[in-house]
């Protein structure tokens, strides 16, 4: 081919380059003027957040298909022989890749929270997966704003990884410690024989459970240390004013480097200094105008209704924020997840709101036998009895663990009761889930009461003269609502129909179980002695006996507390 | 074929090759090889590949290594420069091997096709000569290419490296940082991130039991956690001297068993378990079985007396009767390995001195057996059960400690760091359950017996937290390896988890050189590489044109490489006509046999391709391991029995070949 043929093909190529830009600029223009017009998806940000993408696949040219085949199987007879060196970089080049297809990155989220983390040994190193495949779906979702399959697949992490599985003694605790302000670290040194005085102190001085393992200091193997948010480590210098133990301050700059590639080592800290969500996750997308919910694409927009949160943000709450997000997108914008029916999203925001509940309640239970002294169980069941006998007289003296146990309490008697709105709005939209959902909202219902009880209890006791009556009275309603519900809710969902007459009195069956005219309050404690007889008879054995003592276990702790509280009429 | 024939057969024939085509059929060439005019026509050959602007692909590959170094996903700053590492040798070794194949197979075809050849030709210069040179030229485009990107590699990886460097001191600050990832981290910041050390890995792995807190000496291992293996070596004459005639085989076990120190009580209704030992009979080399419990329990079940023998034997017994078929072939093999597998953790089993023999009981004339014993050929090797990371090493249990010894032997003077000996340990590790309760990391206790004094140093043990597959650091004291002849002790302190050891779990950082030293040496493998592709492409564009040629350089470079990623060992047919061949027995035969033919077939041609496994480095850099130079001897070896007889052979061709009128 000579010179005068070339030049031609040349500027036609140049020529056809430049058209194809400016058609596709046009089309994205046009698509961004209209999605505006409806105040949704787009954002400006998607094509630079794309960049990477498009250099990766011209870079490859039509070597994308064979470079993706080698990429998945490696990664994958990576992950099978758990040589996991190279496995992120993989998958991060997969993901760029192939960038438009949900199904790949719902998978790789999932394999890196579950497969991957579930191959480290340490619990740190298995959260900073967890905490990458979070990543992940971040940058899926600066791509793809608005996608309910990866909003979804943020929350299951944040309601299945973090807040729900059998690490989440260590995961919440810490994801809730880091979502807190960007605060300086003290290291408190002490001798090694002083360990237990240090740590119950540090304990009654509010420091997380997960921080409290001494490490040894390098210089000096006689002694140890633990590292504590500054506020803490003045309460705890302030209890402790103890000549051999040292605080040496630790300034913290930023918690995420913003540049960096490499995996993060912790959670975004989500909370100001007045404990309120930062303003930046509550900023419309660009383009956007603010409308405080989901249609104005920030990121958080539905944890400020909880604000504030000075013991740090829940895996719950970000759960339920971005469940709610997806329902958003499915009840007004008509999307829908990839895998996932329209009824399970819509019913995930209550049950994260119910687990959030439920993760205060056992989390200020765990904490309040702590305050008393009493070895922890590590079963949720076996929470209730240790404290329930703690007589009002008993003379606490106020700290940082009181206050966060007080506060703990009054705030899952809160989100409880905000669960049942959330289970009544998913009713709404699917009315025959009544079913399966009515039960949790009653049960709700009744921890809302014993909640508010607990944390007038401790207020209680704290408080004297009259203002200690009116706590007592209050107490005494809530606990009794308490053990009424709980009772009604045994009555209803764990009475087996062959046992209902003998327990039930005459002309009254299970379905009147919640009726107060059918089965007046008076009724109640009689129905539950017979039950409680009958289980204990056969030695817990019959099918939902277990049910029955956990359940059972909450009614005998607000009468406990019931009967001390007669003492004061 | 006479034995060292055989095993020297390659060597022999390239020699052949060599001697017949340049020294005997090229002999007149030889006598008047110039090494000036082989320069001369190198010096043609690379300004020719200049003038065709191959080094102009380099600046594209470098951009390839920029971009993707940008958009990988490291763990943390070590895996980022050791990724960088990797994509700047991809991008060399790939950018060589293309032009050096692309030029080689080309050159001869141009210079035929355009004339260039006639030029050269009616010089006074030797087709010996023209082949030597065009060789020549293309290690000098290689060199030079490699330089670039070697010039590059070095550059940026140190501009990298200073980045990173940077990051680890800032993530070093951030006082919220795990311990576990602080020790890490601080490691790559002493060490720096751009580093090559000579290690010494360990000559062998076993593991013990040790009672827990007592000062016994015995060897035990633990039931249903550690077995051992001891080979014997014999051969036809246990069969077929006439004066053994009638004799009976038999395993005997000498192993006193006790029970673990503090046991748990079982539950109720379930009995204690006995003791015992099932044998299991492999191939030498103890990767194969040979002979399993249920084949010896079958055997012996058709003998004489059924219950003389079984494969599982509650302890104390009188040994495993091997039947005379069965024994008759493990003397045709020569070499057999018994692995003990001792029963139930609530035992230990002491395996101090000769716990196996082998008796050949032959009935004596006076009615009386006559019993000659044999030994294993070396004290058994005691292992831990293996799972997918290797040995499995559990934490003490039932007050019984195991331990993973990694005996090091010949270490010369390692270097030491502020008194102390530097070691690396990569492990794996499975929680038996995500429990929070017994910590949040998994912990080894290392010690170190030095088996010339004959002592442990056990009192101040080191302890190291491990995570699963990553490199741990940790050092011990320098008066704990004084000698050349010492143990490293390991034991899991961590309940619920099992570690996984192979041999070269625990490494031993003897010294280290300069990065740019071990940059070098990398660069030189892939120079030898390069050659080896252009010698090959240059043969077969002697007498194939070059698209041609092009492709069957690929299939010999990579052949032999890619039959040997298929793995069809023995019975393949049979797997294959298994997937294909469903129930139909005829069809299977025919599927079986076919297969079978076609990979003998290719087992035979592959055998003759080159192997090109010798000249992967790029891990080794990647992990800074230094290269050794004797390294250099098998990509050598592959060129010289490869590379010089092709040289032979395209000489052979070229000069058959009617190139100018």
């Amino acid at each position: 081919m000579n010179r005068a043929t070339q030049l031609p093909i040349i500027g036609v190529l140049i020529l056809a380059l430049l058209g194809s830009s400016g058609a596709r600029m046009l089309c994205l223009d046009q698509r961004r003027n209209l999605d505006r017009a409806r105040n949704q998806v787009v954002s400006s940000s998607g094509d630079i957040s794309r960049l990477n993408s498009f250099a990766l696949g011209l870079l490859l040219g039509g070597l994308r298909g064979p470079m993706l085949m080698v990429l998945w199987t490696s990664s994958e007879n990576q992950k099978t022989d758990r040589e996991l060196e190279d496995f992120d970089t993989k998958v991060e080049l997969i993901r760029l890749l192939q960038a438009e297809f949900d199904g790949v990155h719902l998978f790789q989220i999932w394999n890196k929270a579950y497969n991957i983390s579930v191959q480290m040994a340490n619990l740190p190193t298995k959260y900073t997966t967890i905490l990458d495949a979070m990543d992940y779906a971040f940058s899926v979702d600066r791509e793809r704003p608005d996608n309910v399959s990866i909003l979804a697949s943020i929350a299951g992490l944040y309601f299945d990884k973090f807040g729900n599985s059998a690490e989440k003694g260590y995961f919440s605790p810490r994801l809730m410690d880091e979502t807190l302000p960007v605060q300086d670290r003290v290291r408190v040194i002490f001798p090694a024989e002083k360990r237990d005085l240090v740590l119950r102190q540090a304990r009654l001085a509010g420091a997380p459970v997960y921080v409290l393992s001494p490490r040894e200091v390098r210089e000096d193997i006689s002694k140890r240390y633990i590292q504590v948010r500054k506020p803490i480590a003045d309460n705890l210098q302030a209890r402790l004013k103890d000549p051999d133990i040292t605080y040496e301050l630790r300034e913290v700059r930023t918690t995420v480097n913003p540049q960096s590639t490499l995996r993060r080592t912790e959670h975004d800290s989500i909370l100001d200094s007045e404990y309120r969500i930062l303003p930046k996750y509550l900023e419309p997308r660009e383009g956007l105008k603010p409308t405080g919910d989901a249609g104005d694409g920030s990121q958080l927009p539905y944890l400020p209704r909880f604000q504030p949160y000075p013991y740090g943000v829940s895996p719950f709450a970000l759960a339920y924020n971005y469940y709610k997000r997806c329902q958003f997108l499915q009840y007004q914008r008509g999307a829908r997840h990839a895998q996932l029916s329209e009824r399970v999203i819509s019913s995930r925001a209550a049950l994260s709101l119910k687990k959030w509940s439920e993760e205060d309640w056992h989390m200020a239970r765990r904490a309040e036998i702590e305050l008393f002294g009493k070895p922890v169980p590590t079963e949720d069941a076996e929470l209730e009895q240790p404290t329930q006998s703690v007589s009002l007289q008993y003379k606490l003296a106020p700290n940082p663990l009181l206050n966060e146990i007080i506060w703990r309490y009054e705030n899952s008697a809160r989100i409880s009761q905000a669960a049942v709105e959330e289970y009544q709005l998913h009713l709404k939209h699917y009315p025959d889930d009544i079913f399966v959902y009515a039960s949790h909202s009653e049960s709700s219902v009744a921890q809302t009461h014993l909640m508010k009880a607990d944390a007038l209890y401790l207020r209680a006791m704290l408080a004297e003269g009259e203002e200690k009556i009116a706590l007592v009275r209050q107490a005494e309603t809530e606990y009794l609502s308490a053990a009424n519900e709980y009772s009604r809710h045994i009555l209803r969902y764990y009475l087996a129909d062959e046992d209902a007459a003998g327990v039930l009195p005459p002309r009254v069956n299970r379905a009147d179980v919640l009726d107060s005219q059918k089965l007046p309050d008076a009724l109640i404690p009689l129905s539950m002695a017979k039950l409680r007889a009958k289980h204990a008879a056969s030695g817990y054995q019959l099918s939902n006996s277990e049910d029955f003592k956990e359940l059972d276990a909450y009614v005998q702790r607000a009468n406990a507390r019931l009967a001390i509280l007669a003492q004061y009429r | 074929m006479p034995e060292f024939i055989a095993a020297n057969f390659a060597w022999f024939l390239a020699s052949l090759i060599i001697l017949v085509g340049v020294f005997l059929y090229g002999f007149a060439d030889i006598t008047r090889l110039s090494v000036g005019r082989v320069w001369a026509i190198g010096g043609v050959c690379f300004r020719d590949a200049i003038r065709r602007k191959v080094l102009w692909v380099t600046p594209l590959a470098m951009l390839g290594v920029v971009v993707v170094s940008m958009l990988q996903h490291p763990v943390d700053q070590p895996d980022a420069i050791r990724q960088t590492i990797k994509f700047c040798f991809f991008a060399s070794g790939l950018v060589v091997t293309i032009i050096a194949l692309i030029v080689a197979a080309t050159n001869l075809p141009r210079d035929i096709e355009s004339r260039v050849v006639f030029t050269i030709v009616t010089k006074p210069v030797t087709r010996l000569e023209i082949v030597l040179g065009k060789i020549v030229g293309f290690a000098r485009v290689s060199a030079a290419m490699l330089l670039i990107m070697g010039l590059f590699t070095w550059g940026y990886l140190h501009l990298r490296a200073w980045y990173l460097g940077k990051q680890i001191s800032w993530t070093l600050a951030s006082p919220q940082l795990d311990p576990a990832q602080r020790e890490w981290l601080q490691h790559f910041e002493d060490e720096g991130l751009l580093f090559s050390q000579t290690i010494y890995t360990p000559v062998r792995l076993a593991q013990y039991s040790d009672i827990q807190n007592s000062s016994i000496s015995k060897l035990f291992i633990l039931g249903g956690a550690q077995d051992a293996i001891a080979t014997f070596v014999i051969d036809r004459s246990i069969i077929d001297d006439p004066s053994l005639a009638g004799s009976t085989y038999r395993l005997v076990y000498r192993i006193p068993y006790q029970s673990a120190p503090k046991l748990s009580p079982l539950p109720a209704g379930v009995p204690e378990p006995h003791p015992s030992i099932t044998t299991v009979i492999l191939n030498g080399q103890a990767d194969q079985t040979l002979v399993s419990p249920q084949q010896l329990t079958r055997a012996v079940a058709g003998t004489s007396d059924p219950s003389a023998g079984i494969a599982r034997l509650d302890l104390p017994n009188p040994g495993v009767d091997i039947p005379t078929g069965i024994m008759s072939q493990l003397a045709n093999i020569g070499t057999f390995t018994v692995q003990m597998i001792p029963s139930s953790e609530r035992y230990l089993y002491e395996i101090t001195s000769d716990p196996v023999a082998l008796q050949v009981i032959t009935p004596g004339p006076d009615g009386q057996p006559v019993v000659r014993e044999l030994l294993p050929k070396a004290p058994p090797l005691t292992r831990g059960s293996v799972g997918r990371s290797g040995q499995q090493l559990r934490s003490a249990e039932n007050g019984v400690e195991p331990l993973a010894i990694f005996r090091f032997l010949d270490v010369q003077k390692p270097r030491t760091i502020n008194g102390k000996v530097p070691f690396e340990l990569k492990v794996g590790v499975d929680r038996s359950a995500a429990d929070t309760d017994t910590g949040d990391k998994t912990t080894l206790e290392i010690t170190v017996a030095d088996r010339v004094k004959g002592k442990h140093f056990s009192e101040q043990p080191v302890l190291v937290n491990v995570e699963n597959r990553r490199t741990a650091f940790f050092t011990v004291p320098a008066e704990w390896i004084e000698n050349d002849d010492f143990d490293v002790v390991i034991k899991n302190r961590s309940p619920n988890s099992t570690v996984g050891l192979i041999p070269s779990s625990v490494l031993l950082v003897a010294d280290r050189e300069p990065f740019v030293i071990n940059l070098l040496k990398g660069l030189g493998v892939l120079w030898l590489f390069s050659l080896l592709v252009a010698i090959i492409a240059f043969f077969c564009s002697t007498f194939l044109s070059w698209p041609i040629a092009v492709v069957l350089s690929l299939l010999i470079l990579l052949g032999r490489w890619t039959w040997m990623q298929l793995d069809t060992g023995s019975g393949f047919g049979a797997q294959v006509a298994n997937e294909f061949a469903g129930n139909n027995p005829g069809l299977a035969r025919v599927v079986s046999g076919s297969v079978d033919a076609l990979t003998s077939g290719f087992n035979l041609i592959t055998s003759v391709l080159p192997d090109i496994s010798p000249f992967g480095i790029v891990e080794q850099i990647e992990r800074g391991s230094t290269i050794a130079w004797s390294q250099f001897l098998p990509p050598l070896t592959v060129l010289g029995l490869f590379g010089l007889p092709l040289i032979a052979l395209a000489y052979v061709i070229l000069r058959n070949k009617e190139v100018a009128p």
